[in-house]
């Protein structure tokens, strides 16, 4: 294989990223905290910069100012989006990556397991039966982790570790929510629950409640923190099966606990944003070209580039147009030519 | 006083027979080793004699479903996984690097057994692993992408991993397989120095030659059985390889009468 200038220009950025990984971070750190300023400001209703600089005060409850500051509410409404979006991303993105290490797979994401499928339906019937925003975020909670546990029961107990039984399951599984989901909205009143179904399925920040809000943070940062924790365990993944087991890792405690994280962050994504597709296949793949394959630089960057990413593709969804794109259009559109982009820089991808 | 840290009696190995598919198929039985520290015990035989299957059952890959592996006098399976790989190292055959990781990163990989659930490799792992690659002369591919090394260098990167394990017995499933030669003796040249340096090496081969080459101990392998086992010098006649490969083969002994290699007699 020969190397273009730009793949030398990229190996040495992969190892400057490997020696100083801090300063990466910062970079990556500097960038979030720009794309959420711009957030911030962007939107239908004009509010002045200055207002920024108020919002961290009337978060934490320093200053109460007296309910007519019109601006600092929409400030307050949007920050509430820009969270949403933020660790929604970084927990796509982050379980993107780790699942693709464990199938040995880049073409990988939460949606193999059924579980983002599984989430899908949960919310869909919940929106069938006419319930509230915190009971459509429980179903589609409950309909992403048990989407995993039938996928980890078609699969067997004794296929752990990556196998194609896992990702056969997972697929199989996929299908089944994907036609229940369709039934689910042939079945509903075309009149107003059938759009409210189908907009849910395309993803949008644009349903949050504060305790929706509070507790899929917990579920989301959690096992992001866990994943991050044990990074260098997931580099280790990246070798044969053989090879993990004979350096000792308990391979089939460590493969349960992931699975379990992914599906956690996967779950509580549907469940406060509906369905976004693409991140966790896309970011981890555009980062794998910064950082290298190193798991114990690539989950960090992942966390911080997909929270980056989602933060401005929401931004972009609300101010392209007068009426708000669903985000995951949004996703969509810009996954596609990317990952082609990527594919044709990668000759050796898909052989 | 040598020792010998890993032993086997009378080892089998049956796939367990699957519901409603007959009985179960046997590998290997009956199977008694000593590894001893020092030396080169090489697992001899045709395709299909259970060569691979009993290396992974003497690394704990695998549960012997007769006969018991004795690693320092004590059951294999009293010990904890992690207790095993502190002791003992196994490099498997045709694992491929999949993600462009550097070589000194999958060497330091080899610390795992050392390393709790949320640490990443210190210092001293990092030098550790650098020692490693020493010890197998590449310590000069330590910056390169794996996936951009030849055949005998991912192979010498995969033992350097093993011996950042820093074992007392190192496993090698066919280490030679699909290297062209001057790759096949630079593989054989370091294992047999470090057996040399007082690691207990088990290796399997398709090769006699190889076995002759790397002395020690050999054991030759047929239909699941052992049907010799001693100085590789002394085992490997031209009669029983003929008998164990069934094809006409040669041993070819050097001017003092060692025997050195094989001949095949030309076809006609």
């Amino acid at each position: 294989m020969t190397s273009s200038p730009t793949d030398t220009k990229c190996r040495s950025l992969v190892r400057f990223a490997r020696l100083h990984p801090n300063v990466l971070y910062l970079v990556l750190l500097i960038g979030l905290g720009i794309s959420v300023i711009i957030a911030l400001v962007t939107g239908p209703v004009l509010v002045p910069y200055s207002t920024v600089f108020r919002l961290p005060q009337t978060l934490i409850g320093l200053c109460n100012p007296e309910g007519t500051d019109q601006s600092l509410t929409i400030m307050e409404i949007r920050f509430s989006r820009v969270l949403a979006a933020g660790l929604v991303g970084a927990g796509l993105s982050v379980s993107g990556a780790v699942l693709q290490g464990l199938f040995r797979n880049p073409l990988v994401s939460s949606h193999i397991l059924g579980v983002t499928p599984g989430a899908g339906l949960g919310a869909a019937c919940a929106i069938l039966i006419g319930a509230s925003l915190p009971i459509i975020a429980l179903f589609s909670f409950i309909g992403g982790m048990g989407a995993l546990c039938l996928t980890i029961a078609i699969a067997g107990t004794r296929s752990a570790y990556g196998s194609i039984m896992l990702v056969l399951a997972g697929i199989i599984c996929g299908a089944l929510f994907q036609a229940l989901t369709a039934l689910v909205k042939y079945l509903a009143d075309p009149g107003d629950l059938l759009p409210s179904i189908v907009f849910w399925l395309m993803g949008s920040f644009n349903h949050l409640t504060p305790a929706i809000l509070l507790y899929a943070s917990i579920l989301i940062l959690l096992p992001v923190a866990f994943l991050i924790a044990i990074r260098w365990q997931v580099s280790l993944l990246s070798l044969g099966e053989e090879s993990v087991q004979s350096l000792g890792v308990d391979l089939r405690t460590l493969v349960l606990l992931i699975l379990i994280s992914t599906a956690l962050i996967a779950s509580a994504s549907v469940a406060i944003a509906g369905m976004i597709g693409w991140v966790g296949l896309l970011v981890p793949n555009v980062v794998r070209i910064l950082t290298g394959p190193d798991y114990r630089i690539l989950i960090p960057a992942c966390a911080l580039c997909g929270a980056v990413y989602l933060i401005s593709a929401d931004t972009l969804a609300r101010s392209l147009t007068f009426y708000e794109i669903p985000i995951g259009i949004i996703t969509a559109m810009i996954g596609a030519p990317v990952l082609i982009l990527l594919m044709r820089r990668e000759t050796g991808w898909w052989q | 006083m040598r020792t010998f840290p890993l032993v086997a009696r009378d080892l089998g190995f049956m796939y367990q027979e699957r519901a409603g598919k007959g009985t179960g198929h046997g590998v290997f039985s009956g199977v008694s080793l000593e590894v001893r520290s020092g030396e080169v015990l090489s697992i001899l035989g045709p395709n299909g004699a259970g060569k691979t299957t009993l290396i992974k059952c003497l690394a704990g890959l695998l549960v012997p479903t007769e006969g018991e592996v004795a690693l320092h006098d004590k059951p294999l399976h009293t010990f904890t996984r992690r207790e095993i790989s502190r002791e003992i190292a196994f490099v498997p055959q045709g694992e491929l690097p999949l993600f462009p990781y550097l070589v000194r990163d999958i060497v330091e990989m080899g610390r795992a057994p050392f390393l709790s659930f949320f640490a990443v490799p210190a210092e001293t792992d990092e030098v550790i692993a650098l020692q490693a690659l020493e010890m197998v002369g590449i310590r000069h591919l330590a910056q390169r992408e794996c996936t951009s090394l030849s055949g005998g260098e991912w192979q010498l990167v995969l033992i350097a991993r093993a011996l950042a394990q820093q074992p007392e017995i190192l496993l090698l499933d066919e280490p030679t397989a699909h290297l062209d030669l001057g790759n096949q003796m630079r593989v054989l040249q370091v294992i047999h120095h470090l057996a040399l340096s007082g690691l207990a090496v088990v290796c399997t081969t398709h090769a006699p030659d190889h076995a002759l080459l790397l002395d020690g101990t050999a054991a030759l392998m047929d239909k699941g059985r052992i049907t010799a086992l001693g100085k590789p010098a002394d085992i490997l006649t031209s009669a029983r390889l003929r008998e164990t490969y069934g094809v006409p083969v040669e041993i070819v002994n050097d001017e003092e009468g060692v025997p050195v290699g094989i001949s095949h007699p030309r076809f006609l």
